[in-house]
């Protein structure tokens, strides 16, 4: 954990509120009383942060229920939902539809954020992400397949999830092995060559089976671009043991990953089981990526920028850096969401496009820094 | 002794040309003007709408691009019809077998084909015309044009004078009713899409005076719509479009989740019982003179009137 002091103490001299403190340690040479101090200033601040996205989230919500509608729908209707319900129309629609809708993309926006954490921990590379894996590209192939060519095999009717799961496993499965993940050679640069081929290789496809059958012409657009219009409790109820699956699993994990970002060989030093710990990461990676997909199409760009933005605000440390990343991916989407319903109003534009508009340019600005 | 020779297949040519069509016939169409000195014998379409045109004056075609699937076409079509062989699908019809077919017309659609125009070209002279993106009235123009192309320009004139009397029939019965809103749409499971007042079925409604809720100045033909949209715009009746090639296999769309809804009822169209499917090839894939009046009747036949 030494290695973790340097990083917590020059994020303490950024922030000029410490100033005396800078001033004690250089006063004095023992390190250890620093060491104290700046954690319990760290956990504060990480508190004062936590609270304050939790709060963004709480009013970005509240928006999200309430702009862009036709129906008169406002903050008296909101409060009257929660505490009066009488079955009116904008209360209805809040409820039916605005409702199920806000807590898929909070859902959604947190599994593609913990998945883009566990891609670039498992990877140690900072441009890994659920997209650069292939991941949703893969998971909407799968899908795509499933409509041209049914569902039900041996006579049972596989579900969604699991199809999804299968498709963005083969395309990771295919990513690690071109970036040279599996034999030890990888590289950010091979990884993202890699993951890129891999893309359009399944973007092709994707296209090809719209080719095919042309009654998928209608859906095309779905499974480029994701969207999170109609959606309904059912895909909650799908989506949420997943989701509590893999973030209880992960927070396990946690100390393993703080280990491993040490490298393999400290990691495995100290008792890490790196292959373990990889497998376990990375299927968690693709449950969570796939789960998403399957249900509102291939969402981008979430899971590549929060990881940098939650290690910017809370430190390398992933038992913060796990619910973090969680909070600021569903403050994305929520986001999104948002502007999607405005953008083009009274149509609504694809959250993956808004996504994407935000995320490309934090790619470039990313991959030039790396 | 080969030049005399050449000379008289020339004038042999050209006394058959005169007997076959006095005058050359200049067809205008998408791509420019197109000059037919012969009445075409073999012609190849390549969107349902053209091969409908053809067998309103009674002409087969010898290819058709009909994606593989004679059964695209409606039985009562097909029936009027010899048989023809397929050159493909409509997105992507085999220009080998095109030529195979050695034919002396080709009929494409603007918006799928132009960019293959100067391969058709090569292969016979090729008239472009809308129907992709066509609404009712520009269908009816293109048959005309399509029945001067095979030289049978009266017969479809008379055709189409049939055809606007019957349209006028159906108008004047709805014209005696109160009027409706209506709604037409495709609904699968991951999205439901409105036809616009543009588009082919929604442009034949208009005609019939029915005004769509989503009228459209632009050419905008579909347009995705949410539950919380569908309310706001509350039609007094709703067309569902759907395929009758479509089995029960195929997965429960949004319609089916949303019936269950408590919000599905505040629907104008469900209160008042509106809520109607009809085949989808007709309403919305094949596009011609003739499916318009399957369209008007189904109009007349779900509303009761």
């Amino acid at each position: 954990m030494n290695t973790t002091i340097p990083q917590q103490y020059k994020l303490n001299q950024g922030c000029p509120s410490q100033g005396n403190l800078d001033q004690t340690s250089k006063d004095q040479d023992n390190s250890i009383p620093i060491y104290s101090v700046s954690v319990r200033s760290l956990v504060s601040l990480t508190l004062v942060r936590f609270v304050f996205f939790v709060l963004l989230l709480l009013l970005v919500s509240t928006f999200n229920l309430t702009v862009g509608s036709a129906v008169d729908i406002g903050w008296q209707q909101l409060y009257n939902y929660m505490l009066n319900f009488d079955a009116s129309l904008p209360q209805l629609i809040i409820g039916e539809i605005r409702l199920p809708r806000l807590l898929t993309s909070i859902i959604i926006g947190a599994h593609l954020a913990l998945s883009g954490l566990l891609a670039q921990a498992v990877t140690r590379n900072g441009l890994a992400s659920p997209s650069i894996f292939g991941i949703n590209s893969g998971a909407a192939l799968a899908m795509a397949l499933g409509g041209i060519f049914g569902t039900v095999w041996l006579g049972i009717q596989l579900p969604m999830i699991l199809i999804a799961f299968l498709g963005g496993l083969f395309s990771a499965v295919l990513v690690c092995l071109f970036g040279g993940l599996l034999n030890g050679q990888h590289s950010p640069l091979r990884l993202v060559l890699a993951g890129v081929a891999v893309n359009l290789f399944l973007a092709a496809l994707i296209r090809a089976c719209v080719i095919l059958d042309e009654d998928l012409a209608d859906s095309v657009l779905y499974w480029l671009v994701g969207s999170l219009e109609n959606r309904n409790w059912q895909d909650i109820k799908t989506l949420l043991p997943w989701t509590l699956l893999c973030a209880l699993v992960t927070i396990y994990l946690a100390r393993g990953f703080n280990l491993l970002a040490l490298g393999d060989d400290v990691a495995r030093g100290l008792g890490v089981n790196a292959l373990k710990l990889r497998l376990l990461g990375g299927g968690c990676a693709v449950v969570l990526a796939a789960s998403a997909t399957a249900t509102c199409g291939p969402i981008g760009f979430v899971g590549l920028m929060i990881p940098h933005i939650a290690r910017k605000l809370v430190g390398d440390d992933y038992c913060l850096l796990i619910p973090f990343s969680m909070l600021l991916g569903a403050n994305l989407l929520v986001i999104s969401d948002t502007l999607s319903h405005l953008i083009a109003f009274p149509y609504e534009t694809p959250v993956g496009v808004v996504t994407a508009l935000i995320g490309a340019p934090f790619f470039l600005l990313l991959s030039k820094k790396i | 002794m080969s030049k005399t020779v050449n000379l008289l297949m020339f004038f042999a040519s050209a006394i058959l040309s005169i007997t076959a069509s006095a005058v050359p016939r200049i067809i205008n169409h998408e791509m420019g003007a197109t000059p037919l000195d012969q009445t075409p014998s073999r012609i190849v379409v390549l969107e349902f709408s053209f091969l409908e045109a053809l067998s309103l004056v009674g002409v087969t075609p010898v290819g058709v691009a009909d994606d593989n699937r004679k059964t695209r076409v409606p039985a009562r079509i097909r029936n009027k019809l010899n048989d023809w062989l397929s050159v493909g699908a409509r997105k992507q019809p085999s220009l080998e077998r095109i030529r195979a077919l050695n034919p002396d017309l080709i009929i494409a659609d603007w918006s799928r084909h132009q960019t293959i125009y100067d391969a058709l070209n090569q292969i016979a002279p090729t008239l472009v015309f809308n129907s992709f993106k066509a609404d009712y009235h520009e269908i009816l123009t293109v048959a005309q044009r399509i029945g001067d192309a095979v030289g049978k320009g009266a017969a479809m004139q008379q055709r189409l004078a049939q055809h606007d009397l019957k349209m006028a029939a159906v108008r004047a019965q709805i014209a005696n009713s109160s009027p409706v809103a209506v709604m037409l749409a495709v609904s699968w499971h991951k999205g439901f899409s409105a036809h616009t007042s543009v588009s082919f079925a929604g442009s034949i409604l208009e005609q019939l005076g029915l005004s769509n809720v989503l009228q459209e100045n632009s050419d905008v033909v579909t347009r995705k719509l949410t539950l919380e949209q569908i309310i706001t715009l509350n039609p007094d009746a709703l067309y569902l479009m759907n395929l009758e090639e479509e089995s029960s296999a195929t997965p429960s769309t949004l319609y089916d989740q949303w019936k269950k809804s408590p919000l599905w009822a505040y629907l104008k169209a469900v209160k008042n019982s509106r809520v109607f499917f009809v085949d989808r090839n007709i309403w919305a894939r094949f596009r011609g003179v003739q499916t318009a009046e399957w369209v008007a009747e189904q109009t007349l036949e779900k509303l009761g009137l």
